[in-house]
């Protein structure tokens, strides 16, 4: 577990690195008056300029709201589909196949078309919460399905009742692949968010669009920096939260 | 402790749903209160399904079963297993509770207080033979026979009449396997549950039963009997082949010493002086004599010896080969006879007192029947 915290700490810190040394030899390489007029960072607008650092925090607060957002109505909506297609298992394909149906309608079309009629966040919330159904619906009934029959069996012989087996029993034994499949809705959403700078949201993803429409580099290569890092350090909470969740999982017999 | 309730099936069936034939024919089997029955049988026989009729985790599609002489329908389906003790071959722990959490299932759900549970939690943990240090841990950090145990507690928590068990130690290794069976015969002892068990193993059911019903396939009652009868007595062919060859050398296993009758031709007390011990050697079939002083066995003497031996203080008994318990089986008995090369085994009980002696006739004549 250290081995592994250690790794994924230091290959960020490789990452971010490689990136500095990169921007910096291609800065010098340029001649003095294009690194003048276009550089890829100019860091002065990072650390000098006044308004950035609100920018930048009030940037970040939208991406992470709109993230939270939708992965919490996400994961309740899934958790309700995902409650019908384990009770009746015939549903199970059609939910599967109408979530798999929503994640190909391209987002851009999306936000376009929602927007239209219920205005920027609604159409914001909807299409993203809708990307995350269809993984979280099938890790919530994978990891519902993986526990151990023997253990259901005992469940019931010793009269535990339905809801009972599933909130104690089948719930806390499927949450590894549960949690599984947030982590990768919460990134992808945080990945999608950036996109819904075409409706005027965005968060960080506002900036990068800025940047790009001004060919002014300094805001893609921050903003993308601080969406990569927001994605990360949800990911790495929820990995906590899964360790602090499951505490039997790591204890093993010598 | 409440002590087991009677259990009765009247011509309970199962035919699953796509199936034409039936898992269980119509079967007719009565469980007496506070009695240890076995099912057992070939795979197919339906023995597992009729165990999981009992709790109503298959009902059946036709017939009647009683647990004290009411009818298991009358109850909530989680109220009956709640009073009904479960034990299955793959234990099914809850790997997320600890041990103590696990024990606790049953007396949670039906809300006893804290303290209650805690007691009761320990009291368990000893009646099956845990270390209470156990308690915290969870159930991967427990061996299979641990487990078992674990799971033996969990079932009897709540302290039901009834305990029904599917294959409970088919995972474990032989060795622990018969630990195991030794301590539910202690356990039984002690909280004389009406349990039911189904296994493919023929000498645990020998073991372990009180009495023991082998099924055909299809669920069909071939014979329900004693362990001691089913071996000497097999009711149709297919009894007798399921019990295969060896059902004499099972039945060994399954009498004591004690109970066979002892040919007491083979040895005279030495208070009868020399012309009484003349007279017993006469009498016996072998040429030698057992001499008994003072209640314990002091040795053998043959014909000759006793002829030349003017008192009873002359004689230099040779001591016995063969010594066995009152309590041993025909089985161990045999063995000590065999090795020792002897024709009759001392027979002495646990204080070293004589009791008399056994030879392989008496084996013999203790299995005719």
């Amino acid at each position: 577990m250290r081995r592994r915290r250690w790794l994924v700490w230091g290959g960020i810190a490789v990452a971010v690195g490689a990136l500095a040394l990169w921007a910096r030899a291609r800065i010098n390489g340029l001649s003095t008056e294009t690194q003048a007029t276009n550089p890829i960072v100019r860091w002065e607008w990072v650390f000098l300029r006044e308004d950035t650092p609100s920018e930048l925090w009030d940037a970040t607060l939208q991406h992470l709201q709109l993230t939270l957002t939708a992965v919490a109505m996400g994961t309740v909506l899934a958790a309700l589909l995902a409650a019908v297609a384990l009770r009746f298992r015939w549903t199970f394909t059609p939910i599967t196949a109408f979530t798999g149906f929503l994640y190909t309608i391209p987002s851009v079309a999306l936000f376009g078309v929602l927007r239209s009629r219920y205005g920027s966040w609604v159409a914001a919330l909807v299409a993203l919460t809708s990307y995350t159904l269809l993984v979280l619906v099938r890790n919530i009934v994978a990891g519902i399905d993986g526990v151990p029959r023997s253990v259901t069996d005992a469940a019931d012989g010793l009269g535990l009742g339905r809801v009972r087996r599933l909130l104690t029993v089948e719930l806390p034994l499927a949450l590894p692949v549960i949690v599984a499949g947030l982590r990768i809705a919460t990134v992808t959403t945080v990945g999608l968010v950036g996109i819904t700078a075409i409706i005027q949201l965005g968060g960080l993803g506002q900036l990068i669009f800025d940047g790009y429409n001004t060919d002014y580099t300094t805001k893609i290569v921050v903003g993308s920096a601080l969406s990569i890092g927001l994605a990360v350090l949800l990911d790495l909470g929820f990995h906590r939260l899964e360790v602090l969740l499951t505490p039997w999982a790591r204890r093993r017999s010598s | 402790m409440s002590a087991g309730s009677s259990i009765v099936l009247t011509g309970v069936s199962k035919t699953f749903p796509g199936s034409d034939v039936p898992a269980v024919r119509p079967l007719d089997l009565e469980i007496a209160g506070g009695s240890l029955v076995v099912l057992i049988g070939p795979s197919g026989c339906g023995k597992t399904t009729t165990l999981r009729m009992i709790n109503r985790l298959i009902e059946p599609t036709a017939g009647r079963i009683t647990i004290g002489g009411a009818d298991i329908r009358d109850r909530s389906v989680t109220d009956l297993r709640r009073g009904i003790g479960y034990v299955i071959q793959q234990v099914g722990l809850f790997p997320h509770r600890t041990i103590a959490q696990n024990v606790a299932t049953v007396p949670k759900v039906l809300g006893w207080p804290r303290d209650r549970i805690r007691a009761r939690v320990e009291e368990l943990v000893d009646l099956v033979g845990l270390d209470r240090t156990l308690l915290p841990r969870y159930p991967n950090e427990l061996s299979g026979g641990q487990q078992q145990r674990v799971g033996v507690a969990r079932a009897l928590a709540a302290d039901p009449p009834v305990l029904l068990m599917d294959e409970p130690f088919g995972a474990v290794d032989p060795i622990v396997r018969s630990h195991l069976q030794n301590e539910l015969l202690d356990l039984q002892a002690k909280v004389h549950k009406t349990i039911v068990l189904v296994t493919h193993d023929l000498d645990e059911a020998v073991a372990l039963g009180d009495k023991v019903a082998i099924m055909n396939v299809g669920g069909v009652l071939e014979q329900y009997t004693d362990p001691d009868t089913l071996l000497a007595e097999p009711a149709t062919e297919f009894v007798a082949s399921f019990l295969g060859t060896e059902r004499s050398m099972k039945r060994l296993a399954l009498s004591r010493v004690a109970d066979l009758e002892l040919d007491d031709r083979l040895w005279a007390d030495v208070g009868r002086g020399p012309a009484g011990l003349r007279v017993a050697m006469d009498a016996t079939p072998s040429g030698w004599l057992g001499l008994v002083k003072d209640g314990r066995f002091a040795g053998w003497v043959d014909a000759e010896a006793l002829a030349g031996a003017p008192t009873v203080d002359d004689l230099d008994p040779v001591p016995p080969a063969a010594k066995v318990s009152a309590d041993s089986s025909l089985r161990e008995a045999l063995e000590v006879i065999l090795t020792s090369r002897s024709a009759a085994a001392v027979v002495e009980d646990a204080d070293g007192r004589f009791r008399g002696l056994v030879e392989l006739e008496a084996i013999r004549r203790g299995l005719a029947r």
